[in-house]
């Protein structure tokens, strides 16, 4: 069979016409010449991105080493001006070449389409159909899609079976416990806005309790328990970020908070069962520095406890962020107080006045004017007050707000000084000179006395009616066996315990300042603060294991409890149970079925 | 015959679609932005966009600026010193103009050719400053991708589709932080 | 007027005045301190800015300015007008109604190749090949599917123009209107005829990249199709050089074997060849005196032209038979095989979604895996919002994957069936003409076919209906 052309070309297929097989040859190598031109400036420009460029970098730094070192600026800012000169001549370049890369392609294109355009088709062999090769080509193709299927089949199995997931699948069970969360009884909204001391002194609201003090006001906690049995557990909850700081309580609700480098996070539980209510992070505050303070191991990022009023709780971490949440979990308040120079962060608990909330900011040399008090309002968190600068080198202890009987006096300690202030104004009352080295046992008031007391220096008794330095007149005794180095006193209103990571308890009479007794154990560290119930001192150790002391003039051991977890925070008590958190536990510990 | 059927079933079929899809349409075209509150100065807007340099740069919005002798936006952190010497400045590029103005005021105005939206001045600003230097999509550059290629790497999340007829997510004075 | 105060920037503030944020000490800024000066403020003028200051960082307050200072105004350059997006729709709808006329009425592949070159000018170099009708099949699925997603109507007119076309003209987007299409025509130097096997396996592939590209788009993941488009690199003359290396190597492959892209790829191709099957009219060759010299199958370089139905009786018509009833039942099989398989998928898929992959991160961080934590994740830490909340929203998505997937995988499967099918089944048309599916109405066949010269010179200057396909003859 003949094919007909109605426009018979005088090109034979074999050979194309000379011009534009030249012209097509020239813009061919044209363009692959630009194409590896355009390669080696984008391989070129990394060197030479001003972003990223290690060479301008080093002569930087040495310059910020050597300021004075005109040859070196001088280095600098050639190199600077070198740097953006090859970048923009890049850029020219990048877009030029585009440019010419499309007009050579166009014209090597236009060159070869023309050629062979409307050219005379070569003759091929006529592919003769019949069944069997249609069925044949049939079943080629069916085998063909058939491997496709199988292909695409294989790389479905393999992309499932490599790929894991690291989310929740419980996901149902977080939103059930959502819907259980609002289930537990919401305590009444408070119309007023702080609460009154009756209400402080039932509840828990900071670390060690009403006014630091840690004592309970019940008698009826259990003497005993044993996490391992079970004895005595009411409930366990795991918590999320491990930290020292301790638990606090209000109504139903129990509050703490944790911390890594990265994120910071507080927790709230129901007291009776348990179950977190809530978890929350903090974070999008502005002023934030991003880089995580350095911190000790023991105290972590979140060493400081929460407080509660009943309305809000509010946490401070090591990177001095300060946030307040409403009982819901909603943040009600954030602030920043600024990048903290202090080695290890920022580690004062918070203490409360009225509407305040009171905040020992203790940092840099004492002479370069950065320690303060600060006052929040407690619903907006704006300042309400500031203390003048404190001449304090820093702080690890928590401030405490005592009643005297006279008036209210708000108790700072830190390296070297006591100082009381007006919890209202801000205004400085008295000073001692009563502490040195890194203070980290917080002051007691008892027994018509604040006592303060840090290893290496002395417990001084001091009474709290004086004005100005009372370092002279005021300390009505003092006395230097068995100073604690980071657990606080306890006064039972006639004694004074101590205990340290030694191991060794002392105990003095409260009014005269004589030595009633000294225990030293074995094995034993302690760092948690004591509790007292009733007649009962609970001091736990850094193991774990919970002394029940009797108070009173001689040792007297009432037992021994185990809670099998490392322990650094102190214990909360609520009536006829307390609180404490383990290493990664919290702990109600209270009289099972009675 | 079987022809026209799929045909007009075909069409009944495109026909539901275009009155879903009328539904859910709009007159306005769309242009991408990214939200300044929400960006986090990472520096991707630099290396991700299509074009190059990018489209997205930084502005300025003058009546935030604190006209800040020491601009922590314009200066290394540690400036050697306060003059507009190349060892001083943040901006890889020198897109940032200092102009003094009464002592110890600076008015500071980016060279928007010069920006490759690197965001190094952005974050010095926000940081430290009031944050009046921000990032935005320049409109006379982007090429409007249906999807944006800086969008996709945003590790904030920042980007958004806005109507092309108010193409800018400013930052003012006013803002709830 | 101005009194340079050497002010402290966190000056006491009693209750009445609310509290501006604190200067960040940062201790790499140690020398704000020595710069008091900037913050000079005057009480007046303190007064002037607290109810500004009172909702934003302003840490340093603005100077009270001389009279004579004119604060520069932010410059925002406008988007691109509105009313040039019209423009671009009017230009598609005139380049289609063209390319139809050229492809079925004029006959023209000259014509074709002028228009062709005008939309690689128009729509790929001066739109910079956004948007794009390949691309806006995303936009519709996340507009059918996202209710938060509001689609332009220009964006729209570019999904469905083309469609209605193919109803009526067959592939005449393809013809000379694409962008893509046309790059890769004016590419093909020297064709390489692919085997039908080829073809016919790698024809799953469009299906699958579509299914895939509505799946993405409709859970709001990711627009795939946009994101793995090869010339649009070319077409902006910029981005990343992965992609125009892509671009450039499905160029070079281009010159041999015919619009690779189109062929074995494009979502919105394969789209358009569904429809254009059952199209009013397609471009044919003169079936009625088809000299059946196969000058048509060798001159189209994409494999489109389909070979007449054998007149003598199939000697085993039975078994062809018994063929096609087994793989109709197999076809059922392969859905819910795919649909098995797609459900399987929807773990890795969703990592596809910022949202999911950001709750992987976090979650794999938690967990205490190793590496470091992304900017992404970083970035979430900072907002404050709690995991659970993210968790959730990612679960949530991932549930979407879950029936998505399914389906994706499903119609992968009857994808493969139905292919099966099609290339067991004999073709009932007694002539060589073009495949109204895969035929991209380039024209190729018009200027090699020896009765359509002829016939094209006769009906010259007359316009005559097209040419209705013989089928089912």
């Amino acid at each position: 069979m003949q094919s007909v052309t109605s426009k018979p070309t005088s090109t034979a297929a074999a050979g194309w016409p000379q011009a534009q097989v030249r012209a097509a040859a020239v813009a061919g190598v044209f363009c692959a010449v630009i194409a590896a031109l355009m390669l080696v400036n984008h391989l070129q420009s990394r060197a030479f991105d001003p972003l990223t460029s290690p060479e301008l970098k080093r002569l930087k730094v040495s310059l910020l080493q050597n300021p004075s070192d005109e040859a070196l600026k001088k280095q600098v800012r050639a190199a600077d001006f070198d740097l953006r000169r090859k970048y923009s001549r890049h850029l020219l370049l990048t877009e030029r070449g585009g440019w010419l890369l499309i007009a050579g392609a166009a014209v090597f294109l236009f060159a070869i389409q023309s050629a062979i355009y409307r050219r005379k088709l070569p003759k091929t062999q006529k592919v003769e159909h019949t069944h069997e090769t249609k069925d044949h080509a049939a079943a080629t193709a069916r085998l063909a899609v058939a491997m496709a299927g199988v292909v695409l089949g294989g790389a479905a199995w393999a992309l499932a079976a490599y790929s894991t997931s690291h989310l929740p699948t419980r996901a149902a069970k977080t939103a059930a416990a959502a819907e259980t969360a609002a289930a537990v009884p919401e305590p009444a909204a408070p119309t007023t806005p702080f609460p009154t001391a009756e209400e402080l002194k039932k509840n828990w609201p900071r670390f060690r309790g009403p006014g630091g003090a840690g004592i309970s006001a019940f008698a009826n906690e259990p003497t005993t328990w044993n996490a391992k049995t079970g004895e005595n557990i009411l409930w366990k909850a795991p918590v999320p970020i491990i930290g020292p700081n301790s638990p606090v309580l209000w109504g139903n609700r129990v509050f703490l908070c944790g911390a890594t480098e990265k994120k910071r996070e507080v927790y709230c539980y129901d007291a009776a069962t348990g179950q977190m209510l809530w978890q929350k992070a903090v974070g999008d505050i502005p002023g934030t520095d991003p880089e995580a303070p350095t911190v000790m191991d023991d105290g972590g990022f979140a060493p400081s406890t929460v407080a509660t009023d009943g309305r809000r709780v509010y946490a401070i971490f090591a990177n001095a962020d300060v946030v307040a949440f409403d009982y819901k979990g909603n943040r009600v308040w954030a602030r920043n107080l600024g990048k903290f120079e202090d080695g290890y962060g920022h580690a004062c608990s918070l203490e409360q006045y009225h509407d305040r909330l009171l905040l020992q900011l203790d940092q840099g040399t004492g002479k370069d004017g950065k320690s303060k008090i600060v006052a929040l309002d407690t619903a907006t968190g704006n300042t309400v007050w500031e203390s003048a600068p404190r001449p304090i080198s820093g702080s690890w202890a928590s401030p405490i707000l005592i009643n005297t009987g006279q008036r209210e006096l708000f108790v700072t300690v830190g390296k070297p000084l006591v100082i009381a202030y007006d919890p209202a104004t801000g205004k400085e009352l008295w000073r001692a000179e009563t502490l040195s080295g890194e203070v980290t046992p917080s002051p007691i008031f008892g027994a018509g006395f604040v006592f303060t007391a840090m290893e290496g220096e002395k417990l001084a008794a001091i009474k709290p009616d004086g004005s100005g330095d009372v370092t002279k007149t005021h300390v009505a005794w003092s006395a230097e066996d068995g100073l604690p180095d980071i657990s606080s006193p306890l006064c039972d209103g006639k004694r004074v315990y101590l205990a340290t990571s030694g191991g060794t308890i002392t105990c003095y009479d409260a009014a005269k300042g004589k030595k009633l007794w000294e225990k030293e154990l074995d094995n034993v560290s302690f760092k948690s603060s004591a509790g007292l119930a009733g007649d009962k001192v609970y001091l736990f150790s850094d193991k774990g294991t919970c002394l029940i002391l009797q108070a009173g003039d001689t040792y007297k051991e009432l037992g021994r409890a185990e809670l099998g977890e490392e322990v650094l925070a102190s214990p909360a008590f609520a009536d006829g149970c307390l609180y404490i958190r383990g290493k990664k536990t919290l702990f109600c510990i209270g009289n099972k079925a009675k | 015959m079987l022809n026209g059927a799929m045909r007009g079933a075909f069409l009944f079929l495109l026909g539901a679609a275009t009155t879903v899809l009328f539904r859910r349409s709009q007159a306005k075209r769309t242009v991408w932005q990214l939200d300044p509150y929400k960006c986090v100065q990472c520096n991707r807007c630099a290396t991700e966009c299509v074009l190059k340099p990018s489209a997205v740069k930084c502005v300025q919005v003058y009546p935030m600026c604190g006209y800040c002798k020491l601009c922590t936006g314009y200066f290394e952190p540690e400036p050697v010193s306060l003059d507009t010497g190349a060892e001083n400045q943040l901006c890889p590029t020198g897109a940032i103009k200092r102009r003094a103005l009464e002592d110890p005021y600076y008015e500071y105005t980016i060279d928007e050719p010069r920006c490759i939206g690197c965001a190094k001045c952005v974050k010095g600003c926000v940081l430290f400053g009031n944050g009046s230097f921000f990032l935005q999509v320049r409109h006379d550059r982007c090429v409007n991708c249906d999807e944006c290629a800086i969008a996709i790497a945003c590790p904030a999340q920042a980007f958004q589709r806005v109507p092309a007829d108010k193409p800018y997510l400013m930052k003012d004075r006013e803002h709830q932080a | 007027m101005r009194a340079k105060g050497s002010s402290k920037l966190q000056t006491p503030n009693f209750r009445a005045t609310p509290d501006p944020k604190p200067l960040m000490e940062g201790s790499r800024f140690w020398k704000l301190k020595l710069f008091h000066c900037f913050a000079g403020v005057a009480a007046g003028l303190a007064l002037l800015a607290l109810p500004l200051a009172a909702h934003g960082v302003e840490r340093f307050p603005p100077p009270e300015f001389d009279p004579g200072y004119k604060m520069p105004a932010t410059t925002v350059p406008a988007a691109r007008a509105e009313l040039l997006s019209y423009v671009d729709v009017a230009v598609l709808v005139a380049a289609l109604a063209l390319a139809s006329y050229l492809a079925l009425m004029k006959r023209s592949r000259d014509g074709l190749l002028a228009l062709s070159v005008f939309s690689l000018l128009y729509f790929g170099f001066y739109q910079k090949g956004c948007v794009c009708a390949i691309g806006s099949v995303q936009d519709a699925a996340l507009a059918v599917f996202n209710s938060g997603y509001v689609v332009p109507l220009t964006t729209l007119a570019f999904f469905l123009l083309p469609l209605v076309f193919a109803a009526f003209f067959g592939r005449t987007f393809c013809a000379a209107v694409c962008p893509m299409g046309a790059i890769q025509d004016l590419a093909l130097l020297k064709p390489v005829k692919t085997p039908s096997w080829l073809d016919s396996a790698l024809g799953v592939l469009p299906f699958v990249y579509l299914g895939a590209g509505i799946l993405f788009a409709a859970t709001g993941s990711a627009f795939i199709i946009c994101e793995y488009d090869p010339f649009v690199a070319l077409f902006r003359r910029s981005g990343s050089y992965g992609m125009i290396a892509l671009g450039a190597a499905f160029l070079i492959v281009g010159i041999f074997i015919g619009r690779p892209y189109c062929r074995f790829l494009c979502p919105y191709g394969a789209l358009l060849g569904l429809v254009s099957r059952f199209a009013k009219w397609n471009v044919t060759l003169s079936p009625m005196d088809c000299l059946h010299c196969q000058i048509c199958d060798t001159a189209c370089p994409y494999g489109a032209i389909a070979d007449p139905m054998l007149k003598d009786p199939h000697p085993n018509p039975h078994r062809r038979t018994r063929r096609l009833i087994a793989l109709a039942a197999l076809l059922p099989l392969l859905v819910v095989l795919g649909g098995w398989f797609g459900g399987r998928l929807s773990v890795p898929f969703s990592r596809m979604h910022a949202t999911v992959s950001l709750a992987e991160q976090i979650a794999a961080e938690d967990a205490g895996k190793p590496g470091e934590p992304t900017d992404a994740s970083k970035a979430f830490r900072q907002t404050g919002r709690p995991v659970e909340e993210l968790y959730a929203e990612a679960l949530r998505v991932r549930g979407g994957f879950a029936i998505g997937s399914r389906w994706f995988g499903a119609f992968v499967g009857l994808v493969i069936g139905a292919t099966l099918i099609s290339v067991s089944a004999p073709r009932k048309q007694s002539v060589y003409d073009p495949d109204p599916a895969d035929c991209v109405s380039c024209g190729r066949c018009y200027i090699h076919c020896p009765k359509e010269i002829v016939r094209v010179k006769r009906i010259a200057g007359k316009n005559v209906i097209p040419l209705t396909p013989v089928r089912g003859g």
